[in-house]
């Protein structure tokens, strides 16, 4: 858990609890608020933030602004401990204490994203290591969040102690223990069984079968992320050279467009999520207020027949069998790749195949293993393809990878960062624009302007965005505060309350000597497991941690 | 010639020399020759290991980084980290060198030395299979006798039956109705892991603690593994049943009992013992199934995990970890079966 290198999703979960940033997302719908710094003013390129007094670390030492300013500085100028920040210190240009309460940061260009969403980690810890990527970090660890990790056994669990120096003030649990499930069937049997007082990320089924349970209290909020059907409009590389083989008829604006009208994915909510979702059009969903429009001026709402008509009328004739050619009076078959190892992706596929028979498309489905499907996506090899992201609530970086400088350097797709290897320079344009404005209405219509291009294009069928699910028991947690757009919701452990050990029923097996109570069990999966636990839901989210 | 003649003269090295040999010298030999083969085994799957994995689609980098906003200078970073911006001889140059010194690697998704990773994982394997193997054993050997000597009863047909009907289950589906049954309905299990976690239990209370979660899985590899014990303990005995010598030590007044432990069993078992041997690394195999359903901290699960990305480190280890202890166990096969079939040795 090296909050400088680590890159999986455990790490990313322990860490929430364990540090903490300038800024921190708050309920209700994970707007950026006060965390280490308790106000702050931006003026141009200098955003100046104000820490709240005396911040201590958990082992009792000053939180200063000096540990502030040393870890950017460090993201800034060690290349080994930029590696999770992802983008966060791409634009900066000087990070100083002014005083013990001030930091300064001084960004490069204006930017709209508040530069303050880096974990901060103790400098008096950290900073005389030999080599403090190599660091694992699982011991006594020192944090400023109401968890710190005690002790640590790999693969099995992490223990988490209160840390009574928190600014919010001593946690109402003495801690907390991480357990890893390997099998997410397993996680949900022992919630019903009390073995555990908490589970995340669970599926759509997982969360029905929760309903009505004795002491548990199912939790829906918005995940933040979404699944689109990708079309191929034609790959190029950064400088413009066509890369991949996609079929040539997705060229054509009107057979995307199509495509998209033949979708009828209200149903996919309802039989692939149980309804726990929303569908809409465009990458940015209802979760990512105040920018979610449905762009009800320029929407092409579902409707077969009008995607028949549409590729009627363009020359699309259909054979004996029903099925379209293209113009040079070829059939159309086009592949349709996606995660073969969920559960979510092969079930949408099976709905896919038949919507797009109606208006006369041939598809041949082929499921591959997620680093397959990726790989192909990157170098441009593929005609149709199920592919999601995780939107933070900052639309930024949902935008940045619609950009045509996110593409891929070389056709071989290695460092392509681009969502569907899409390019359109007037879309560029508005996310330069939206990425100064300080103006939150007016970034809003940028934004929004922005998508309405990128809508219009047809790039990608959205086809839904997956509710977050979660679920606790309410005979041992009394509390919790939900933040719209947070995943795991650890971002609010400090607020947990426990039901008191007498009014609880717990069954929990484990109240041995030596452990102190009351405990509240929490699980990290620590691992999704391909084929048992994977959901595609969870592979491609953001939590509101995930900094953009 | 029976099968067990031949599988002996396969076993049995080319070179005996007759009458001047001693016992002890042919079997040095023996074992020398089986050595070497252990030896060339181990540096083919040193070499293989390197190459077989990166034919896997994937970018590690990529799928490292999945559905984080990271950009271009990082995922460079990444790669220049890992050792991929390098041509494909260099980083096999250096995967050598580095494993003459010991070392496996870093891991790429748990950021912490391959060999640490394989130390904290493998103990949990091997008491798994281990526990599993021994009940299994003794259960399938003891079943399968028993079955045969009485051949055609009620026994024979009810154990010959249900031993089938446990092998032809696929495991996962077995470990799931045995989690849903004692974990989910009845609550008298644990639904996963290998101790009950933040429990700090000492003694007595964590053996006990320790069993209770054993239960499940040994359970399910016992269940789904001792059918071939029993199958093929109880077709050696059968045929041996029908041998003379059986007929001289009925004839000699011992009790059927006698006759069956002392001169039958002891026949029967040597081509079993060859099959007991060859089905270790299968369990150790059957083990990432099981592990993967009751959320063992095991090898096997390691594995499993670490073929998405793919965590090429990693894989490389757990790899070489897996094949040398089949290989070990191959050889282990080789020297007792010698040991136990005077046969062998006068050729």
């Amino acid at each position: 858990m090296n909050p400088f290198t680590m890159l999986n999703q455990a790490s990313f979960d322990l860490a929430q609890i364990q540090y903490e940033s300038l800024v921190m997302p708050t309920a209700p719908d994970g707007a950026d608020g006060p965390g280490l710094a308790e106000k702050w003013t931006v003026d141009g390129n200098t955003w100046t933030f104000e820490l709240r007094p005396d911040l201590k670390w958990s082992d009792g030492e000053d939180l200063t602004a000096e540990d502030v300013a040393w870890n950017y500085n460090t993201i800034m100028t060690n290349p080994k401990l930029a590696i999770s920040n992802g983008n966060l210190g791409d634009n900066l240009a000087s990070v100083t204490a002014v005083d013990e309460d001030t930091v300064e940061i001084v960004t490069e260009t204006p930017q709209a994203i508040n530069p303050g969403k880096l974990y901060i980690v103790p400098k008096h810890i950290w900073a005389d290591m030999e080599s403090p990527e190599t660091y694992e970090n699982t011991e006594d660890v020192v944090g400023s969040g109401p968890f710190v990790m005690s002790a640590y056994s790999r693969g099995v669990s992490a223990h988490m102690k209160a840390n009574p120096y928190n600014w919010r003030g001593a946690p109402k649990l003495d801690g907390i223990e991480v357990i890893s499930y390997k099998n997410k069937d397993a996680e949900v049997l022992a919630l019903k069984s009390g073995e555990i007082d908490w589970s995340n990320r669970l599926t759509a089924s997982q969360f029905d079968s929760l309903a009505g349970a004795a002491n548990i209290e199912p939790v829906e909020t918005g995940g933040g992320r979404y699944l689109g059907l990708s079309m191929n409009v034609g790959s190029t590389t950064l400088d413009g050279t066509p890369m991949g083989d996609g079929a040539a008829v997705l060229q054509d604006v009107v057979v995307r467009k199509a495509i998209r009208q033949a979708l009828d994915t209200q149903q996919l909510v309802d039989k692939v999520l149980n309804g726990h979702g929303w569908t809409g059009p465009e990458i940015l969903g209802p979760p990512t207020k105040p920018y979610y429009s449905d762009y009800e001026d320029i929407v092409d709402p579902y409707s077969p027949d009008a995607a028949n008509e549409a590729l009627d009328n363009a020359g699309y004739t259909k054979g004996a069998d029903g099925y379209r050619m293209d113009k040079e009076g070829k059939p159309i078959n086009l592949r349709l790749t996606f995660d073969g190892s969920g559960a979510a992706e092969p079930q949408i596929a099976s709905f896919i195949e038949p919507w797009l028979k109606e208006i006369g498309i041939k598809v041949t489905l082929m499921p591959q293993s997620i680093d397959q499907r990726d790989q192909e996506r990157h170098s441009g090899n593929y005609d149709l393809t199920l592919n999601g992201w995780g939107n933070p609530i900052d639309p930024d970086y949902m935008l940045y990878i619609n950009t045509c400088g996110s593409r891929a350097p070389a056709a071989d797709g290695a460092g392509n960062g681009s969502a569907d290897n899409w390019c359109d320079p007037e879309f560029d344009e508005l996310y330069k624009q939206q990425h100064v404005e300080l103006d939150q209405d007016k970034r809003t219509k940028l934004v929004q302007d922005a998508l309405s291009i990128h809508y219009e294009a047809a790039v990608v069928a959205v086809l839904y965005y997956p509710a977050a699910l979660q679920a606790y028991r309410t005979d041992r947690i009394a509390h919790v505060t939900k933040i719209q757009n947070d995943f795991t919701a650890y971002q609010t452990f400090h607020d947990l309350t426990l039901v008191s050990q007498e009014e609880g029923t717990s069954s929990s097996s484990s109240s041995g000597e030596g452990a102190s109570w009351p405990w509240i069990v929490a699980i990290a999966a620590l691992v999704v497991v391909a084929g048992i636990v994977t959901i595609v839901v969870i592979r491609r989210r953001q939590t509101a941690t995930d900094r953009e | 010639m029976s099968e067990t003649e031949l599988i002996q003269m396969s076993e049995t090295p080319g070179v005996v020399d007759g009458e001047t040999s001693t016992r002890s010298s042919t079997y040095l030999r023996y074992v020398a020759n089986k050595l070497v083969g252990v030896a060339i085994s181990l540096i083919l799957v040193v070499l293989m290991s390197f190459f077989a994995f990166r034919i896997l689609p994937g970018d590690p980098v990529a799928s490292l980084t999945r559905g984080r906003p990271v950009l271009g200078p990082q995922l460079a970073q990444l790669k220049k980290e890992f050792g991929l911006d390098q041509p494909l001889w260099t980083q096999f140059v250096i995967y050598l060198e580095h494993l003459f010194q010991g070392d496996l690697g870093e891991s790429y998704t748990y950021r912490a030395p391959v060999s640490d990773l394989i130390m904290d994982y493998l103990f949990p394997t091997l008491l798994l299979t281990t526990v599993s193997a021994a009940i299994a054993i003794t259960l399938g050997l003891w079943v399968g006798q028993r079955a045969a000597w009485r051949r055609g009863s009620w026994f024979d047909n009810l154990s010959t039956g249900t031993a089938l009907v446990f092998w032809s289950m696929p495991t996962f589906w077995f470990g799931l109705i045995l989690l849903l049954i004692f974990a989910g309905m009845l609550h008298i299990l644990p639904a996963g892991g290998m101790v009950t976690p933040g429990a700090n239990l000492t003694g007595f209370p964590y053996l006990w603690d320790l069993i209770r979660h054993l239960a499940l899985p040994v359970a399910t590899m016992v269940a789904v593994s001792y059918a071939q014990y029993s199958l093929i303990m109880r077709a050696s005995l059968i045929e041996e049943m029908s041998s003379d010598y059986l007929t001289t030590a009925r004839a000699k007044g011992l009790t059927d009992d006698a006759v069956r432990r002392r001169h039958a069993v002891p026949n029967a078992l040597l081509p079993t013992v060859t099959i007991v041997f060859l089905q270790i690394g299968g369990l150790i195999a059957g083990a990432v199934t099981v592990e993967t359903v009751f959320s063992w901290p095991g090898l096997g699960f390691l594995t499993f995990q670490a073929l998405s990305g793919p965590d090429l480190p990693l894989l490389q280890g757990t790899f070489v970890v897996f094949s040398s202890i089949i290989i070990l166990t191959n050889f282990a096969a080789d020297l007792v079966y010698r040991a136990i079939d005077p046969r062998v040795t006068t050729a």
